[in-house]
């Protein structure tokens, strides 16, 4: 597209430009035909847009977010659900650790290194191995040892905020949440599979 | 945008523990965070799991809303970043082959479209926006669709205005381009 096109349709020209562009275009057949062509082509995404909604799926939408509200009340800090949680995620910081840190001390245990770990460290951990978007790779090689849909998806998510540059936004309005939502997106059956899969693994055991 | 008068009245009652005032503040809004999501993720499915994140963010947050910015603004802020998000989330996903497209395709056959008529329109609109990378497609969606100012979609996304018209620009060539095809 002509970028004086481009700005004559997107409202960018001051009213000589517009006067002028306006000749130009009269007297132009080449610039006349992409002009319609842009008309025709906004016309139809314009009508693939104008689409008739099923208002009770809008009904719905608040009282559902309330139900969720409710449920993940029960998502309290002391429950056991929380505990398991935290053990997992725990656990998937530790196999970054073990497999990125500095420390290549693979005879850590798993039981000592869970009590050493605070909430604060676990999400300053997170922070420094997804900084920068090589590190993409390094978390699916996580992903896929830890095997599971929900540690997936919360690794992502928070890696996710990296990978996109302009996700500034998301850690400032959302950093108190991001802890929250890592821990709330594993259920507790996904809790207890992803920590009995990481402590069968090799590095766990101790050589 | 400056602050709509009964955005403002709604969200004082709510922070002074009137959930009604909150339910009507969704009510208003949870069409446009919908349609935002719709046309950024292309599916029901993801659209609607992103209605209810973005509705779930603002009644806990909505006591930190500062009137720095419209609410209208901060609204899209929160919805254009979750789908942003989802959108990087969804791409680690298929990379480990945990969401199949057939699947996804199946899950979206429930649908709020009343007829096969504007499916067909919406598949084609997906298949369009599809090509774009999601930052060009967040800006097209938002310039195009929204009918946003580039101060608004700068100030939803921010980042500068002259990025946002350099990214439009590149955006809309893409699509005409498809268009022509």
């Amino acid at each position: 597209m002509n970028k004086k096109l481009f700005l004559y349709c997107d409202n960018q020209m001051n009213a000589d430009e517009r006067k002028k562009f306006e000749e130009e275009l009269k007297t132009d057949p080449a610039l006349q035909a992409q002009y319609n062509n842009y008309l025709g082509n906004i016309k139809k995404l314009r009508k693939y847009n104008s689409v008739e909604l099923n208002e009770k799926y809008f009904v719905n939408a608040v009282p559902v977010m309330h139900g969720r509200i409710e449920s993940r009340k029960h998502f309290s800090l002391l429950s056991p659900k929380f505990g398991l949680a935290l053990s997992s995620m725990t656990a998937v910081l530790l196999v970054f650790l073990m497999f990125f840190g500095k420390t290549t001390d693979n005879t850590i245990k798993l039981e000592k290194s869970l009590k050493g770990l605070s909430t604060e460290e676990i999400s300053n951990v997170l922070d420094t191995y997804s900084n920068n978007e090589s590190q993409l790779d390094k978390t699916i090689q996580v992903a896929e040892i830890v095997g599971d849909s929900g540690v997936i998806s919360a690794v992502g998510d928070k890696l996710a905020s990296e990978i996109i540059p302009n996700n500034e936004q998301l850690t400032a309005m959302e950093s108190s949440e991001s802890y929250e939502y890592l821990t709330g997106s594993i259920n507790e059956k996904e809790a207890d599979i992803v920590y009995n899969e990481i402590i069968k693994k090799e590095f766990f055991k101790g050589k | 945008m400056p602050n709509n008068e009964e955005d403002v009245q709604y969200i004082n009652r709510f922070l002074e523990g009137d959930e009604a005032a909150f339910n009507k503040l969704a009510e208003k809004y949870r069409q446009k965070i919908y349609w935002h999501a719709r046309r950024m993720t292309g599916s029901h499915i993801d659209a609607d799991e992103i209605v209810q994140e973005v509705l779930l963010v603002l009644y806990r947050k909505l006591k930190d809303f500062k009137f720095k910015s419209s609410l209208y603004t901060w609204i899209y802020k929160i919805t254009s970043t979750r789908c942003l998000n989802y959108l990087s989330r969804q791409k680690v996903r298929r990379f480990l082959s945990l969401d199949e497209p057939e699947i996804l395709n199946i899950k979206d056959n429930y649908d709020v479209l009343k007829n096969i008529e504007d499916k067909d329109k919406l598949a084609k609109l997906d298949q369009i926006l599809k090509i774009l990378p999601a930052k060009q497609r967040q800006i097209f969606i938002l310039r195009n669709f929204e009918e946003m100012s580039y101060e608004e979609i700068a100030a939803v996304t921010g980042k500068s205005v002259g990025g946002m018209k350099a990214n439009y620009f590149h955006a809309l060539n893409k699509v005409m381009e498809k268009m022509n095809e």
